[in-house]
């Protein structure tokens, strides 16, 4: 690809990028150097994409690849698949929509949920992402994307609901409030 | 569908709107506007996914970040436009041309690819193309289980049947005129990348399945091993090391 292509490029991606390594990685220069590994790798390989409109699955896919190359692995994957009958029943929590959320109260909620959930659940809300993509992204089915979206959500909600007690979150009002 | 059932597909339908036509969520939008107790949970679970979107895209990264990638790419990047320099071009030509000559000398005395061109060609796949790659395919799950679980070293252990792969929708490539099959998969936490494609006519020099370990080759940050069997010659590529490698063999 065009030499021209790759400013382009880390203008459109380089902070939903970072957003998301810092979702994974949990602190903010781990996060940026992350993000420039990614970069870096598309620097000396990325011409070899063949078509352009990949770039941003590209672009997520190595940066999921190089946090997971970067760390110890092993016990993630087992957590992922050998869960407690327990764990995967999360209670729903009430799910009073917050209005006045601080930006770094999300993301600190964000960052507490397990680990599993929390990278779809990233990529969720990075908005540009479908479950499809998602799915393609962290190589697993559909249907575990929807169940850890599903649960991730819930944990975020959870989480959320703990932070508001310490009086950071506003609730929404209930629409169905009892007189 | 219940709407316990709903809810969990509508975990994936993002708040914008942009999911609206896609069939995966068809009876479960169908099922939220016949039921009142559902829509409301949808309702708010939408405003709550938009809420934590805009918080969460409203994270900035630190200042510098761009102008550290974009330094730091331009770097590492290969220089560019060196053969415009006349004395360049023609030493490039002399050396091609000497090449062309070494490769057509040594085509003629075998034009069959062998273990070194397999695995270059499958760390080249793996490097360019990862983006097509995937190991979520149903259709291959019986395979992927039995490459990621199995406990014995994996040259031994792989039954390849071309037919089967090709009638499951197997991703197929072209190496050197030959139909290869790609499976990925995980083992132990690493992703790796099996290559496969019929032995006959290949170059002598594909190792035996018993005789793998430490025939490492090596591309940028991936490794690749070669070997066969009585039917296949295969490629396992991996992103994780040459250690990760060698626990498979």
């Amino acid at each position: 690809m065009q030499d021209e292509f790759f400013p382009a490029l880390v203008e459109t991606y380089y902070a939903a990028l970072y957003r998301f390594a810092l979702s994974l990685a949990k602190n903010p220069s781990d996060a940026g150097d992350l993000t420039q590994q990614t970069f870096f790798v598309w620097a000396t390989k990325g011409h070899a994409l063949r078509d352009e409109s990949k770039a941003k699955s590209w672009l997520f896919t190595t940066l999921y690849r190089e946090f997971l190359r970067t760390r110890r692995r092993g016990a993630r994957l087992t957590a992922i698949d050998d869960l407690a009958p327990g764990e995967q029943d999360i209670p729903d929590a009430e799910i009073d929509v917050v209005a006045k959320l601080d930006a770094q109260l999300v993301l600190e909620a964000l960052q507490e949920v397990d680990e599993a959930f929390r990278e779809p659940v990233a990529l969720f809300y990075l908005q540009d992402f479908s479950y499809l993509e998602i799915a393609e992204i962290l190589s697993v089915p559909i249907g575990t994307v929807m169940s850890r979206l599903s649960r991730g959500k819930a944990q975020v909600r959870t989480l959320l609901a703990q932070k508001a007690k310490g009086g950071s979150v506003v609730a929404f009002p209930r629409k169905n409030t009892r007189p | 569908m219940n709407n316990q059932e709903a809810k969990f597909l509508l975990a994936g339908y993002r708040p914008d709107g942009r999911d609206a036509a896609d069939p995966l969520f068809a009876d479960s939008l169908t099922q939220v506007a016949r039921d009142p107790s559902l829509r409301n949970w949808f309702e708010r679970q939408q405003a709550f996914d938009a809420a934590m979107t805009s918080k969460f895209n409203a994270v900035q990264p630190p200042a510098g970040l761009r102008e550290a990638i974009l330094t730091g790419a331009r770097a590492s990047r290969p220089r560019r436009h060196w053969w415009v320099n006349p004395g360049w071009l023609a030493a490039a030509a002399a050396i091609a041309i000497l090449l062309s000559v070494t490769v057509r000398v040594r085509y003629l005395r075998s034009s069959a690819p062998g273990a070194g061109d397999f695995a270059s060609f499958a760390m080249n796949e793996v490097a360019s193309a990862h983006d097509q790659h995937t190991t979520s395919q149903p259709e291959l799950a019986g395979l992927r289980d039995r490459l990621t679980n199995a406990a014995l070293p994996l040259p031994a252990h792989i039954q390849m049947d071309g037919g089967e792969l090709r009638r499951l929708g197997c991703r197929t490539l072209n190496f050197a005129g030959r139909e290869t099959f790609e499976v990925c998969f995980y083992r132990g936490g690493y992703l790796y990348h099996l290559y496969a494609t019929a032995v006959e006519g290949l170059a002598p020099g594909v190792a035996n399945a018993a005789d793998t370990r430490g025939r490492i080759a090596s591309s940028g940050h991936f490794n690749a091993t070669t070997w066969k069997d009585t039917r296949f010659a295969y490629a396992l590529v991996t992103y994780d090391g040459p250690e990760a490698l060698r626990q498979l063999l």
